[in-house]
């Protein structure tokens, strides 16, 4: 019996090093435990339904005059649709990251995963992507009961989905620093809860997700700081493609894109350089579990 | 020998091979860990000097609280140290951590299987970490098959692994350990919570990978018989130090009062003859004495063995009694454990 198991350790096959092998190992375990959560899954999309539906009513009261004059066509519905599902998106893929951190650490696991090779940005890209295909999922849901249960006007013609698709990518690249700074922050203190609201909280008011933003313009302060938000130029783009119909053509989209990779290009490394000063932090605590 | 040697050297992929030390596994040099601020700093391992040999079997013994698992998580990399340095696989575990993780498999047995994916299968758990631990995928289907079997995990494998015993769970990571193949195991209570029987294959299979595949391993228990069965030398560890390490001869050579001599005797009070040998100045003490059968067995702490033997068979030949046998008893590691440690705890 020894001899047996003992000849399967006799190989020689060199290790794979591979980022992407290991960013796909972190999907594909990250997404089988999440698909193991059915009720879980069965209660936030009913949420969703639930959610979409009191926006439908909100925007029987919105007047279409009121919303015209903020370029965003006359429909509260579509206007909100889009701003709540794709707010609730990233919310989603921010707190995917920092909850499963959470986790991670209180169930141990954490541990192996940093006492093994793995390199952290393949872990944390990991992470990060079931959480933005999972989130997909809710926004794609979103979507469908607001154009197909309340007829929300929004464009689908193949220029403007590519265009949606290409904007969202974006979207997710520069917030995607925003995610990692916060399991940075839940690697250290162990809980983020508070600070994933307040984040979320912060999103959707400062990129206008439920109201335009030229209401804003009498508060210079709250003004200067939803222009300093990434969400607000992809809100701006998604809303210009899926509402007016505009295309990756149009020089509003092109400033937005322009304006969300210098976010990447800027948030990307500082979340993960602040992730590893977190870790390192929690190496010299000796902290990295609190089972 | 020539065979399993070159198998071993064979089995070591190229990177590892690229140590920077070639005569050592794992090597600390004044590794030292306090916790809490400068003020009132709680010290877990205190200047610790450590050499494990490459492919070395190599046990570290301590009372709960010792610093073990502290000086196991800084060599994995997790705890970085306060002070000192250390090399595992010739790489140091701060400058060079991402090469000490290729180097090592480790162990926390004492989680009790905690530190799984409890919503993904055995099976699923070991894909996981083949991913991660960089196991080509032709190599990894093979083993975990092949551990699976092994570990009697075969049945269960696709069953969630919060259905399993802690057994069973324990199985699963010791399983995980072994997928990549590393050339140095930091097995930290490998045995607990199995079964007799795994307990014993387990034993059997970290032999097999020490003797066989040439594996350094870094064995910390609090099976004392584990310790004493498996490992070539011994570490010590109490209040974050290495009080004491050596082979378990040079270790029992250690306790001058652990010289023991034991004494059967037929036909004889053994009363009278324990009073006898306690008579003797070479005697320090003797705290057996007691009929076994047919034959009294008394036992005496001496403070030298050549002396002690031939004044006790004289002193008992005039008194009259009939030795069946005399010889010297090394003392167990348990034995060992408790004296230098006084009593086994640090709590």
């Amino acid at each position: 019996m020894n001899s047996e198991i003992i000849s399967y350790f006799r190989d020689s096959e060199p290790p794979v090093r591979s980022d992407a092998r290991q960013t796909w190992g972190i999907f594909w375990g990250q997404l089988k435990i999440f698909l193991t959560y059915r009720t879980w899954v069965i209660t936030d999309t009913f949420n969703t339904i639930v959610s979409i539906t009191i926006y439908y009513f909100l925007s029987l009261q919105v007047q279409p005059s009121q919303l015209e004059a903020s370029g965003y066509g006359s429909s509260y519905l579509a206007f909100s649709l889009i701003g709540i599902a794709f707010a609730n998106y990233l919310w989603f893929c921010i707190n995917r990251i920092s909850h499963s951190m959470q986790s991670e650490i209180r169930e141990g696991t954490f541990e192996t995963i940093a006492a093994s090779p793995i390199k952290m940005h393949s872990y944390l890209f990991g992470q990060a992507a079931r959480g933005f295909l999972v989130g997909l999922y809710y926004m794609l849901g979103a979507l469908a009961v607001g154009v197909f249960g309340f007829n929300a006007p929004l464009h689908f013609e193949p220029a403007v989905v590519a265009t949606s698709v290409l904007v969202l990518i974006f979207m997710i690249v520069s917030h995607l620093g925003l995610g990692i700074v916060v399991a940075g922050v839940v690697l250290v203190y162990k809980q983020a809860d508070p600070v994933t609201f307040m984040v979320s909280l912060f999103m959707e008011f400062f990129a206008g997700a439920l109201f335009p933003l030229q209401l804003l313009d009498k508060y210079p302060l709250l003004a200067l700081a939803s222009e300093l938000m990434p969400y607000t130029y992809a809100l701006d783009a998604l809303r210009k493609s899926l509402i007016l119909g505009a295309t990756v053509a149009s020089p509003g989209i092109l400033f937005d894109l322009a304006v969300l990779v210098i976010y990447a290009v800027i948030l990307l490394p500082l979340g993960l350089w602040s992730f590893r000063v977190g870790y390192d932090r929690v190496r010299a605590e000796g902290t990295t579990s609190v089972y | 020998m020539i065979a399993t040697f070159f198998l071993f050297a064979k089995d070591r992929p190229r990177a590892w091979g690229k140590s920077s030390v070639t005569d050592s596994s794992i090597e600390t040099l004044r590794l030292t860990k306090a916790f809490g601020g400068k003020r009132q700093p709680v010290v877990a391992v205190d200047h610790v000097d450590l050499l494990v040999r490459s492919g070395e079997l190599f046990g570290l013994l301590g009372p709960n609280g010792a610093g073990k698992t502290t000086l196991i998580k800084m060599l994995c990399t997790l705890i970085l140290p306060s002070e000192g340095t250390a090399k595992v696989g010739g790489y140091d575990i701060v400058k060079q951590a991402d090469k000490v993780r290729e180097t090592i498999g480790w162990l926390h047995g004492e989680t009790g299987g905690r530190a799984l994916y409890w919503r993904l299968s055995a099976r699923d758990n070991l894909r996981f970490y083949a991913y991660i631990q960089n196991v080509p995928a032709n190599t990894a289907a093979r083993r975990i098959e092949a551990l699976l079997k092994f570990f009697g995990l075969e049945d269960g494998a696709n069953t969630l692994v919060k259905d399993y015993s802690t057994g069973m769970k324990v199985r699963v990571m010791l399983a995980r350990t072994l997928l990549p193949n590393p050339p140095v195991l930091l097995l930290d209570e490998p045995t607990v919570g199995l079964d007799a029987q795994t307990a014993i294959e387990t034993r059997k299979l970290i032999l097999s990978l020490n003797k066989e595949l040439g594996k350094t391993i870094l064995l910390t228990s609090h099976n004392l018989y584990e310790v004493e069965r498996l490992c070539e030398r011994v570490a010590i560890i109490s209040s974050g130090k290495i009080v004491a390490l050596g082979t378990m001869d040079q270790l029992a050579h250690l306790m001058r009062e652990a010289k023991t001599i034991e004494v059967r005797l037929e036909g004889t009070d053994g009363d009278v003859a324990a009073r006898i040998i306690r008579g003797l100045d070479v005697v320090r003490d003797v705290p057996l004495s007691e009929r076994l059968g047919d034959c009294w067995v008394i036992r005496a702490e001496v403070s030298d063995l050549n002396l002690a033997i031939p004044r006790i068979t004289e002193a008992l030949a005039k008194g009259n009694c009939r030795i069946r046998g005399i010889s010297e008893i090394r003392p167990s590691l348990e034995e060992i454990f408790v004296k230098i440690t006084k009593g086994g705890s640090d709590e």
